[in-house]
């Protein structure tokens, strides 16, 4: 029998990377939950405050209104991006120069800064000078997303459908690609149908990549932040204030520390819950 | 993986605790320790710097650099006398990079790139003005003030941050530092008795912290060409009964909107509208009402530059405590009059404005009354003029004069005489403490020059933000009136000292001024009554200043005062002012050349 | 069910079907799969395909199955020509490398897909389910997801997905024991044989290895670079390769081959090699042509003679493996590497045989090929092994 050595000096060669993780992630993270316990008004006026910041924020009525909002868009990108980029993906074409011209126009839409893309939309989607809303009124329609709070929720959402749906069609494309065409023959000689074999070959072949996508796409809309705000600015009043921007106005407007590290850890608390419990679920179904 | 033995597995798990004990301890450490005030060299720049700069040709700069500062009130020998004392009291300071930092104006434009110039080539100082916006450089501000560490070594600071100055006690007393530690770097012909805008700047302890850079007023815009027209003025008279002119209280504002906006509706081919604002849900949405539009409508106490006991915000102080802002505790926030002044607000945002105007913000919005569609705009920075003057505009005539003019605004039906009337911007010099001594001298030298006599007449052709009654008074300027829409007209007459900045009620002009926007949008949105919204902002500004009480401010903190029903406040004298039963009077108006007459 | 007629095939990925060479992408000429292959496949036969990486087998089953459309050439099924025809018109079945199973079904549900595609009745479904998994020996799993089967079963699955269809007219294997542990894969060839005697599938079998190939099919194809080279039962295959490479292929070692010179002498022709003499058979002298050919002769068939027997060539050995039940002594003949393969029994008589030794040994004429070009040459030795001196 091999006596098995034993040294600790593998821990310093990970040295170099935990200096970095804990300057750059773990001592602010600490930072963080510094202040979230105190009322910061100035480098020498600190109070201590214990749990009133979490309380406070947990039972602000606008926090959970932000919530709920922040949750129901959540779902309605993923309901309207999962389809709509698993469809196009399915209508990609497969081979020859058309391949990389359709990946390319794809991929145009995430290649834009996002301040710009809330810039595009915002002067889309004006009655008076964008091609979007002279349109629909030009139509007979009501439109004018600064006023009305529908309207408004539509563009955002309609926004982000036209940003993100790509890297949804992306990712299934590829995971296509990755299906071995024998179970294409195999479907065809058991005389299947196209929709038999979008459900039982290609959906479940795509399953893992569908998990990654709705990781990610959640993950994203959740923290939203830029595109709304420069397109409506959270408005009218508060239809399209999403969490992001209930930290943002805490934590850089008002320089509100205390309240904002005490939100900004319930924040990523859920978020990182969420995605456990989503992964683990996702997991045991496959492999169940 | 499970196939690990148990004894290497013990192993890493006590390994990984070490791990993670010393990583929490360094994270609890770091972010709980008091971060100690530096004692010098530290942040931008250098202490001392090895001189880049080629040596100083001094009168060859001077020379030069006369050629550009005219005209002037002084003479030129004065002029020189003044450069020449900058250039002696620069000397132990060459070489040294200085970094101020102001908001987005034309005169910021020029100092930056002009002036910074001049004074770097006539002392060697090198100076980098930066320019940035309102929000970032509220946010630089209030980084050094929470930090410490040095970020700019002066600011170009509004002075409604005065009572943020005074009680948080990190800006340096101009005042005492002239006198005292400044001295030297102090140019003998400041004047500053000279500056319309002193009282912005000056704290209940009669000290000046914030030395005006800039001023401009927030005035009432209108057509003057239209309200002209004979055709229009007889349609509007036998309408509303009396003569179309400049409105002086805000029925009349109502009724002439109105008029154009629907009645009107079109001329020479454009469609028009009788009022022009913004509403998109952006911080800019503050400023909107805490420049003053409640006192515009009539909130606040008599007193000048600001209401005592209560302010323009709905702020009562007593002696220099603020109190509160909720009717309940004596304050006016959420009283009738500034329910009334938001109701107007979207009333007239939606009925009269263009429909695009609810989702402009207030830069978007600017250059809207230039494009010839608006008739009259009751909210209206005299900032804009120049970009207004510009040739070629729908609004500007062919020999360069405007066919516009500029007013007094007119005031709300709760407001009285003595009170303050609408807002002024006044963008000061400010120092912090926290930069060190050295740095401040530097940069004080580079202040006074963008102000000082040599250099003000200039600045203020290049920038229309007058800041001395010697330049508003100087005959260049009586010789430019006319092309400026009644801009000089105003800063001459007694009128201007109703239009002030916000001032020492509001303890923390940041965290309170961020509360405005969400509730107002609310309000438009029409998620809130106004009246709810009010109640909402006076809740949380109350909740703030209660916040600031319990922390403790240096000087001043709030004391707020109990709750009370708010019957036992309204209507009292010095309190919060009583509904009216009518709140829209019959329109009065007067003819603009008669309020410039009443001027003379 | 009937015969599978392919005529004239050759196939370029590069040419598309009916276009000129020409059409071809890139200057060069079209590089071609396959060659005017013409091969015909009786109804209810086992036939494999055989041969290395690259001959061609998985483009010409691909063809045989719908998936490639052959660039010239036609394929009939019996009368009907499916040439054009898609997999799914074309009523075949086929088991892939890898199992192709439906993960989210059940294996019954995976055994009914192809029927219910087709619209029979429910009734009709379960019969033949439940028919085809008792032959399979799926009963037992048949509720189970299909994922849960072992790799083995799977393919056995996906076999039995071919098979509840009546109408199938060939089932083509393309290399279905790749993913199988080796310790289970004769449980599916056994499956395979059991299949065929009881259905009497027309079965093509594709793969590179020749022990599967020799083992399950009645007849091998073997091909090379595009082009069938022998096509016979395995046996022919072993004794006569029509090609050296065939020689080379089948047989483990493959055949020897050397260069030699044919002479016709009174009484026969003998070929020589280097410096030593062979005698050929009377058959195989009768058509040798003369000249420069090569000689073939399988490591099986060399005879070692004793110690006292005389004549023979000697071979000095170079090396010796030990295979368990058998032996390859590696060795050379002159300039020329022989391989002998010997059972574990000493030949009585003989030294033993070590690295270094040298042995003699006798190339009998009745097993030895003769080519040209790589191409077998004279009638050779048929069945009856005639012998001559």
């Amino acid at each position: 029998m091999i006596e098995k050595t034993r040294s600790n000096k593998a821990w310093l060669l990970i040295l170099p990377m935990t200096i970095v993780v804990a300057f750059s992630a773990i001592v602010p993270l600490m930072t963080v939950v510094n202040y979230s316990v105190q009322d910061i008004l100035g480098p020498d006026t600190k109070v201590y405050v214990g749990f009133e910041w979490f309380r406070k924020v947990l039972r602000d009525p606008e926090l959970h209104a932000a919530f709920l909002r922040q949750l129901l868009f959540s779902f309605a990108v993923l309901a309207f991006e999962l389809p709509l980029g698993l469809g196009v993906s399915l209508l990609m074409p497969r081979r020859g120069w058309a391949v990389s011209a359709a990946l390319v126009v794809l991929a145009l839409p995430l290649l834009i800064p996002w301040n710009v893309v809330g810039t595009i939309w915002q002067i889309f989607g004006r009655t008076d000078i964008g091609m979007g809303g002279a349109a629909l009124v030009k139509l007979g329609l009501h439109y004018n997303y600064t006023a009305d709070r529908v309207d408004a929720w539509l563009t955002v959402l309609v926004m982000d459908v036209w940003h993100w749906t790509p890297l949804i069609a992306l990712l299934c494309y590829s995971g296509l690609r990755a299906i071995p065409p024998a179970y294409y023959q195999a479907a065809a000689i058991d005389g299947a149908s196209g929709w038999s074999i979008f459900r039982y070959i290609q959906l479940p072949k795509l399953k893992n990549v569908l998990v990654i996508a709705i990781l990610l796409r959640f993950m994203d809309s959740f923290m939203i932040y830029t595109e709304p705000f420069v397109v409506t600015g959270g408005g009218p009043g508060n239809s399209t204030t999403f969490l992001s921007q209930f930290l943002t106005r805490l934590a850089v407007g008002q320089f509100d520390l205390g309240p904002a590290a005490a939100f900004s850890l319930i924040y990523f608390l859920f978020i990182l819950v969420f995605c456990y419990v989503f992964y683990t679920v996702m997991n045991r179904v496959g492999q169940g | 993986m499970r196939t690990r033995t148990s004894v290497s597995s013990w192993q890493w798990q006590r390994s990984s605790w070490w791990f993670a004990a010393i990583t929490l301890v360094l994270g609890l450490s770091t972010g709980g320790c008091e971060k100690k005030k530096p004692s010098d060299g530290n942040g931008s720049g250098t202490a001392v710097a090895p001189p880049s700069t080629p040596p100083v040709d001094r009168s060859a700069a001077i020379k030069k650099w006369l050629e550009e500062f005219q005209p002037s009130t002084l003479s030129r020998a004065q002029q020189e006398t003044e450069l020449k004392w900058f250039q002696d009291a620069s000397k132990p300071f060459a070489g040294m990079e200085i970094k101020v930092v102001s908001e987005t104006l034309n005169v910021h434009s020029y100092e930056s790139k002009t002036l910074a110039k001049a004074f770097t080539e006539l002392t060697g100082i090198k100076v980098t003005h930066d320019i940035i916006q309102e929000g970032d450089l509220i946010e630089k501000l209030q980084t050094q003030m929470q930090s410490g560490q040095n970020v700019y070594d002066m600011y170009v600071n509004d002075t409604d941050l005065i009572g943020t100055h005074y009680r948080y006690g990190d800006a340096v007393p101009l005042s005492d530092f002239m006198t005292g530690e400044g001295k030297d770097v102090t140019l003998p012909t400041l004047d500053v008795d000279d500056f319309i805008g002193k009282s912005f700047g000056t704290a209940p302890d009669g000290k000046l912290y914030q030395l005006p850079d800039q001023q401009f007023a927030n005035l009432y815009w209108f057509r003057y060409d239209w309200f002209t027209r004979d055709d229009l003025k007889q349609k509007f008279k036998a309408k509303y009964g009396y003569e179309l002119g400049v409105p002086v209280n805000w029925s009349a504002y109502e009724d002439i909107a109105d008029f154009f906006t629907n009645d009107v509706k079109e001329l020479d081919g454009h469609k028009v509208y009788g009022h022009m604002d913004y509403g998109k849900k952006d911080p800019s949405l503050g400023w909107r009402f805490t420049d003053a539009w409640l006192s515009m409508a009539g909130v606040g106490s008599k007193g000048l530059p600001n209401g005592i006991p209560v302010d323009e915000w709905g702020i009562r102080m007593e002696d220099c405590h603020p109190v509160g802002s909720s009717v309940s505790r004596g304050g006016e926030a959420n009283s009738p009059a500034a329910v009334y002044a938001l109701t107007k607000y979207i009333d007239w945002l939606k009925k009269y404005a263009p429909p695009e105007a609810p989702g402009m913000t207030f830069s978007e919005a600017g250059p809207v009354p230039g494009q010839g569609n608006i008739a009259q705009q009751i909210f209206w920075y005299a900032a804009f003029t120049a970009d207004l003057t510009k040739p070629g505009l729908p609004v500007v005539n062919a020999d360069g004069t405007p066919k516009w003019r500029m007013a007094p605004s007119p005031h709300g039906p709760y407001w009285e005489k003595g009170m303050k009337l609408g807002y002024q911007d006044a963008g000061a010099w400010t120092m912090l403490a926290s930069t060190p001594l050295d740095r401040r001298k530097a940069a004080w030298l580079y202040a006074q020059f963008t102000i000082a006599k040599t250099t003000s007449l200039k600045k203020f052709f290049m920038g229309l933000t007058p800041i001395r009654k010697s330049d508003i008074d100087s005959e260049p300027v009586t010789k430019a009136a006319p092309k400026y829409g009644g801009l000089i007209e105003f800063y001459r007459s007694s009128a201007r000292n109703l239009w002030t900045p916000t001032g020492n009620n509001v303890p923390d002009y940041p965290k309170l001024a961020q509360l405005w926007w969400p509730n107002v949008s609310e309000a438009v949105s029409g998620a809130l009554t106004p009246q709810a919204a009010m109640d909402k902002l006076a809740k949380e500004m109350d909740d703030v200043m209660a916040r600031l009480e319990r922390a403790g401010m240096k000087t001043c903190a709030p004391k707020l005062n109990p709750e009370k029903p708010d019957t036992e406040w309204i209507g009292k004298p010095n309190g919060p002012k009583a509904k009216l039963a009518n709140e829209k009077p019959k329109g009065e108006t007067m003819p603009y050349e008669q309020l410039l007459e009443s001027w003379k | 069910m009937a015969e599978i007629i392919l005529q004239s095939i050759s196939h370029s990925y590069e040419v598309k079907r009916g276009a000129p060479d020409e059409s071809a992408r890139g200057r060069r000429a079209p590089s071609y799969a396959l060659r005017d292959v013409e091969l015909r496949w009786r109804d209810g036969g086992a036939y494999a395909l055989l041969g290395p990486s690259g001959c061609g087998k998985t483009t010409l089953l691909g063809i045989i199955s719908g998936l490639i459309h052959p660039t010239r050439g036609s394929v009939r099924y019996g009368d009907k020509d499916v040439t054009t025809l898609s997999s799914r018109e074309r009523n075949i079945a086929q088991v892939f490398q890898f199992p192709v199973i439906y993960d989210t079904m059940t294996v019954r549900q995976n055994l009914a897909f192809p029927l219910r595609n087709r619209g029979l009745p429910a009734a009709e479904i379960e019969r033949r389910v439940g028919h085809i998994a008792e032959i399979l020996e799926l009963t037992e799993v048949l509720p189970s997801r299909a994922t849960r089967l072992s790799a083995d079963q799977k393919q056995i699955l996906a076999l039995g997905r071919g098979l509840v269809r009546q109408d199938v007219a060939a089932i083509l294997f393309d290399e279905p024991l790749t993913v199988i542990d080796p310790h289970r894969k004769w449980l599916l060839r056994r499956k395979l044989k059991e299949i065929h005697k009881q259905f009497h599938h027309t079965l093509i079998y594709v793969t590179h290895d020749q022990t599967e190939a020799l083992t399950f099919a009645d007849e091998v194809v073997v091909m090379q670079h595009g082009a069938v080279l022998q096509r016979g039962t395995p046996e022919e295959l072993f004794r006569r390769p029509a090609h050296t490479y065939v020689g080379y292929f089948i047989g483990s070692p493959g055949m020897n081959v050397m260069p030699c010179e044919v002479e016709r002498q009174a009484g026969g022709a003998r070929a020589r090699i280097g410096a030593y003499e062979v005698a050929l058979s009377a058959t195989g002298a009768a058509d040798a042509p003369s000249g420069h050919l090569e000689l073939g002769i399988r490591p099986e068939h060399i005879v070692v003679l004793g110690d006292a027997e005389a004549g023979g060539l000697p071979v000095s050995v170079t090396a010796v493996e030990d295979h368990g039940r058998f032996r390859i002594v590696t060795g050379k003949l002159g300039d020329h590497r022989i391989k002998i393969r010997l059972g574990q029994v000493a030949t009585p008589g003989a030294s033993a045989i070590t690295v270094g030794a040298t042995l003699r040994v006798r190339l009998p004429p009745e097993h030895i090929c003769l080519y040209r070009d790589g191409r077998i040459v004279g009638s050779g030795v048929g069945r009856d092994g005639e012998e001559s001196a």
